[in-house]
């Protein structure tokens, strides 16, 4: 059981190496697809067995690793990695479904996104900082190839702006890591990066102002908050469907994750004194992107600032110091998760078969594209949090839990449930409908168009589906992600 | 028999040592840079040597021995790769050999 | 068993939409007919059960919150059985009406729109039955919608798309009042079910319950479009004609009326908050009544008479009268879903391609089903005795001159203006020169059956349902008498009015046309709605996505970005310079080293 875990976290390697040695296409395909799913399978397994009602982290396995630093293989669970673990497997079979027709490279395509696999399966569930550290860096360079490589016309720039711009914030993170475990040898004399042992810690005032802003840095340019958000959409422009996926859904989750997990219970008095700058932030966030989002006519920057504002809910959750809100971050993560993969499946399918991503280009598409119409809205409708799906219990919690202590910024930030309705419909109006308004050329272009194929949809169909049961029974998700909230706020 | 003072020792190694590294600053021929250093390897050798006369052990002089061989297996090294360059370039001197700028 | 009102349009809307496309259009519409008749009769059967014991029936649980878990659940009381049998009923109507007045669309995706009426249905009811206010909100929402689907249906053309968009959008305005109503009550009771609430309701701070009755109001301003959330409504008539009759009969706007009155107690207890609905209220009776009579828009002229009777329910619960608002609104619902249908018949008959009423005329001697439909239907939203218009709308009047004269005269203009209009339009439309032969070779012609016999039926409910009156009141716990004086004032002033509509488009007396030139800035004032629409587009909805253009170009683009991409040249500018260093000089290296290496020994030596 305990095993079970570390073999999820590094079948997805075992199966890189696998497809980096046989380098055929059939194999590589049905391997990355084979192992994820069966990662997705173990994982699904770990959350079935979970236990919230039993503090702590589960699944634990601790190995020495580099004794004389303190440095320890150490991972596990608790509710809310387990919660992020379950949905980051599921995006990557669905990436890994969607990508079944890649002809470009294929074997280093799927090698480098079971790669990215392990390095994103690893942050969520690393209980050594060290670890953590390793796996969060380690996402990047699969990342970089991937947008890099298989990018659209300015791939490179792009890449280039991910990378640094990530690589600048990490570096604040390590030195973050850096002083609390200097701190931790001072004051005990051992040397430790084991998290449970710098849990037990309370640190003096300056040192939580200091590691607060290291570790906030890193965490902020990952998420990304406003003003460090500009990598993000280029980032999405350039990168393929299925590296936007994983992008949106997975990796801008380290950082709200990060914030949960490191900057609250380790720093609760500097989070509790940085909650002003933390809600102006979001409130920034929330409101200025979705203004940059409608002001869009390229379809993915525009779901690309919808995340940004959204990752403002998150935040704006984490630091409302309430159960609720706290609760409703974390299943935010995972309803964005699904509502923003969903989202750039339709725009990467657009794009598949009209070859444009800008809104002028297109038009009138519903009625030669039926199935993509419904999956489109109904993922925009997940995103913009409609009642049913997954968005709307997470935007619910967090505007509740805000309020309590916080009614008026909880009520401005609500504004965004108008912003992001308009800017998604506004753009789903110029995609799909005003058929009269385009020209005899394209409409005899679309008459040819295909809907979707049968691996498109069962893609679409795992993710929205999930997406319904989260938004329609929400009380277990919410119990097992309650059982890190209970820790985090009271710790 | 009267002992050499450990300061002609010292004398001796610095100035051989300061030769060798003068050569390998000024000289571009690449053999003759490649002579400094051994050169300035030798230095060390005296200086190894001179101490462990100077304090009666063993040590320094396993250390040059040590370095001896290690001397002659870097000349070998060395005159290797400046002939295989040789072949290749058909140039002698360091300053045509700058493939590794930043 | 009860759960199956909630259902069978649920089940009606999955069947349609997953196997919509296998089974035909036909066949969709027969399965979202039966779904809601299903629904009618179970709601039927429920509002026996309920008229004797109110009953609750408990789904499953949904969400904790803390402490506190939040069930779903369902509430059957007086006052949401018989709102949804009333619902069921002239949805059914409806739905059997569409299909005539769809026939001519079958074979074109035509699944689709009962799939989207059925879904409307759905959320509707979830409105009416819910016994907590997240499970409100939900339907709230789904109405929302499904009206933004049905709204957008013709969604090749723009104005359709832009209707649409516009009703979502400023309904989402309201959705977030009225979430965070939902959220201020929750802080209030420490939960949302409905019991719960009536049962705390006069133990907690007074001013805060009407801070969350004001947000929860601001919901229903939204849904009802009513001043200053309005504009969407007239534009939805971009719709179907069938959805324009469900979306201001049963459904949608009626929501926002019907989520007041179930909050009723919340409201009562907080008598401030009941003062500005009834100000929205009237002011909107008196907006909308005068932006109809400027109108020529068949649909839009009934569309700003909902609005406009909306306001007077409205009014009615500001003023305290709980029962007459609900019972107008359930009158409302079958002679406004009558106007829209016999515009629907009228708008068939030529085609789908006349929308103007001066591009009709003298239809009476066409089309004699749909004339005395719209008689019917017209004579009771004027108010005439005994049709069931005057008996609800007389309950209103007497509320209002009861509070005060102020009050009083507005309801008596709005109900003057209100039988002008409508009989302006039906003067224009049955009467007078038939201004179609123009475009038209052939006569127009009287509906088939599937569009006439539901609106025989609405007819007739709309002539019967004031005598139910007395009943309404007694279930809910209500009595009211009719007062002779102010019966005879209110069928007075709605004669005059049709005097005036009379005299002006059938007699001729004065030529409407002069009178409207005579009155420009009037009668454009009025027809623009006071402006509001245009300040809406072009400086609200204009103005945001022009300045968030601005703010992308200047802020996003060139400050923020700026910035960042500053660095890269500022990196590579430094870095020019000292790679001038590692020129790959092998001697240049060595004295590096050298130079290095005595530096660190002098300074080992200097600091002892």
């Amino acid at each position: 059981m305990e095993n079970l875990l570390s073999l999820a976290i590094f079948l997805p390697l075992l199966g890189s190496l696998l497809v980096a040695i046989v380098r055929k296409e059939k194999f590589s395909k049905f391997l990355s697809l084979g192992i994820s799913s069966v990662v997705f399978l173990i994982v699904l397994y770990l959350f079935l067995h979970f236990d919230w009602s039993v503090q702590g982290f589960q699944y634990r396995t601790k190995l020495d690793w580099i004794p004389s630093l303190g440095i320890s293989y150490h991972v596990g669970v608790d509710g809310m990695a387990i919660s992020l673990l379950l949905m980051t497997s599921l995006v990557f079979v669905v990436a890994f479904l969607w990508s079944l027709k890649v002809e470009d490279r294929p074997n280093l395509y799927f090698a480098l996104f079971l790669a990215l696999e392990t390095a994103c399966l690893g942050v969520f569930s690393a209980l050594d900082l060290f670890l953590f550290y390793l796996f969060w860096e380690g996402m990047l360079i699969p990342m970089y190839f991937i947008i890099g490589l298989w990018g659209h016309d300015r791939k490179v720039y792009a890449a280039n702006k991910f990378f640094v711009y990530t690589f600048f914030g990490s570096v604040f993170l390590l030195l973050g890591l850096a002083s609390i475990v200097v701190y931790g040898y001072m004051m005990t004399g051992k040397l430790s990066f084991d998290y449970l042992f710098h849990l037990s810690f309370s640190y003096p005032m300056l040192l939580q102002t200091a590691a607060f802003l290291l570790f906030g840095l890193g965490f902020a340019v990952k998420i990304p908050m406003w003003p460090v958000h500009t990598w993000l959409p280029d980032a999405h422009v350039e990168a393929p469907t299925a590296g936007s996926i994983v992008l949106a859904a997975v990796l801008l989750k380290m950082g709200t994750y990060g914030f949960v997990r490191y900057s609250l219970p380790l720093f609760p008095d500097a989070s509790k004194y940085f909650i002003p700058l933390i809600f102006f932030l979001s409130l920034v966030a929330i409101i200025y992107t979705a203004m940059m989002a409608i002001a869009q006519t390229h379809i993915k920057r525009l779901i690309a600032y919808s995340s940004i504002s959204h990752m403002g809910v998150v935040t704006l959750g984490t630091f409302a110091m309430d159960l609720n809100a706290l609760n409703g971050a974390i299943y935010m993560m995972i309803a964005h998760g699904l509502s923003s993969a969903a989202l750039f499946m339709s725009a990467g399918f657009i794009y598949d078969r009209v070859h444009s991503y800008h809104m002028d280009d297109l038009g009138g598409l519903a009625r030669y594209v039926p199935k993509l119409a419904v999956l489109f809205m109904i993922s925009g409708l997940a995103g913009i949090g409609f009642p049913g799906l997954a968005g709307f219990v997470a935007e619910f919690l967090v505007f509740l839990g805000t309020y309590k202590n916080f009614p008026l910024w909880a009520f401005i930030a609500g504004v965004g449930v108008v912003l992001s309705a308009a800017y998604f419909l506004y753009m789903y109006k110029r995609v799909m409908f005003e058929e009269e308004t385009i020209s005899e050329y394209r409409l005899e272009k679309w008459r040819h168009l295909k809907d979707l194929e049968a691996h498109h949809m069962l893609s679409f169909i795992l993710i929205i589906a999930s997406a319904f049961l989260l938004g329609l029974y929400p009380y277990p998700f919410v119990k097992v992600i309650e059982q890190t909230s209970r820790y985090v706020l009271g710790g | 028999m009267t002992t050499i003072p450990l300061e002609a020792y010292l004398t001796l190694s610095v100035i051989l040592f300061g030769l060798g590294v003068f050569g390998m600053i000024v000289r571009r021929n690449m053999v003759t840079v490649l002579m400094s250093m051994e050169l300035a390897l030798n230095a060390v050798n005296v200086l190894f040597v001179g101490a462990d006369a100077h304090l009666s052990l063993v040590d320094g002089q396993v250390f040059a021995l040590f370095i001896i061989a290690l001397a002659a297996a870097e000349a070998a090294v060395g005159l290797g790769i400046i002939i295989a360059i040789f072949r290749l370039r058909k140039v002698d001197s360091t300053d045509e050999i700058t493939d590794m700028r930043g | 068993m009860e759960i199956l009102v909630l259902i069978s349009p649920l089940i009606a809307f999955l069947i349609i939409g997953l196997f919509g496309s296998r089974i035909g259009d036909m066949a969709s519409a027969i399965i979202a007919i039966l779904g809601s008749l299903f629904s009618f009769i179970f709601s039927l059967w429920t509002t026996s059960k309920a008229l004797s014991q109110p009953f609750s029936i408990k789904l499953y649980e949904f969400l904790p919150l803390g402490d506190y878990t939040l069930s779903l659940g369902l509430y059957f009381d007086a006052l949401s059985s018989i709102t949804a049998s009333v619902v069921t009923f002239v949805a059914t109507l409806i739905f059997i009406y569409s299909v005539g007045y769809m026939s001519n669309l079958f074979g074109q995706w035509t699944f689709k729109f009962y799939a989207y009426l059925s879904l409307f249905l759905f959320a509707m009811l979830l409105i009416v039955l819910s016994d907590n206010l997240l499970g409100i909100f939900f339907g709230w929402e789904g109405v929302g919608l499904a009206s933004y689907l049905l709204i957008g249906y013709f969604h090749t053309q723009k104005k359709s798309a832009n209707a649409s968009f516009e009703a979502f959008t400023l309904n989402r305005i309201g959705d977030w009042f009225f979430l965070f109503g939902i959220i201020a009550t929750f802080y209030l009771f420490g939960s949302l079910s409905l019991l719960d609430i009536f049962g705390k309701v006069s133990e907690v701070d007074k001013a805060l319950l009407g801070l969350a009755c004001l947000l929860l109001f601001g919901g229903a301003v939204g849904k009802s479009g009513q001043l200053p959330l309005h504009t969407w409504l007239p534009n939805a008539m971009a719709g179907p004609t069938p959805v324009s009759a469900l979306l201001h009969a049963a459904t949608m706007v009626a929501a926002g009326v019907y989520m007041v009155a179930r909050l009723y107690p919340m409201f009562e207890n907080a008598p401030q908050s009941l003062k500005v609905v009834a100000l929205v209220g009237g002011i909107t009776a008196l907006f909308a009544a005068l932006a109809a009579t400027s109108h020529t828009d068949i649909k839009k002229i009934i569309a700003f008479s909902t609005m406009s009777q909306l306001g007077l329910m409205f009014l009615a619960l500001g003023l305290g009268d709980k029962m007459s608002a609900m019972f107008h609104l359930t009158t409302h619902a079958f002679f406004k879903a009558l106007l829209f249908l016999s515009a629907g018949s009228i708008i068939h008959a030529f085609h789908h391609h006349v929308h103007d009423i001066y591009e009709t005329g003298g239809l009476k001697k066409y089309m004699p089903i749909t004339y005395g439909s719209f008689l019917v239907g017209a004579l009771a939203l004027a108010g005439i005795f005994p049709l069931s218009g005057f008996w609800s709308k007389d309950l209103i009047v007497a509320t209002a001159y009861e509070v005060s004269f102020f009050w009083g005269v507005l309801v008596s203009v709005v109900s003057f203006l209100t039988a002008y209009y409508i009989f302006r339009e039906g003067f224009v439309m049955f009467h007078g020169k038939e201004h179609f032969r123009h475009e038209h070779k052939e006569e127009p012609h009287e509906s088939p059956g599937v569009m006439a016999i539901p609106m025989l039926l609405l007819a007739l409910m709309a002539v019967v349902a004031g005598f139910f009156e007395g009943w309404y009141g007694g279930v809910m716990g209500v009595k009211k008498e009719l007062h002779l004086n102010i019966a005879l004032l209110s069928v007075g002033i709605a004669l005059a009015g049709i005097g005036v509509a009379y005299l002006v488009y059938v007699r001729g007396l004065i030529d409407p046309q002069k009178a409207y030139e005579a009155l420009k800035p009037l009668h454009t004032t009025f027809k623009e709605q006071f402006f509001t629409e245009r300040l809406y587009h072009r400086v609200l909805a204009g103005g945001y996505l022009f300045y968030s253009k601005i703010l992308y170009m200047t802020s996003e683009r060139q400050l923020i970005d700026g910035l960042v991409n500053v660095t890269y040249p500022a990196v590579k500018g430094a870095g020019s310079v000292l790679r001038q260093l590692q020129g790959g000089k092998l001697n240049l290296y060595a004295f590096f080293i050298a130079f290095g290496f005595s530096l660190l020994l002098l300074i080992t030596i200097l600091w002892r």
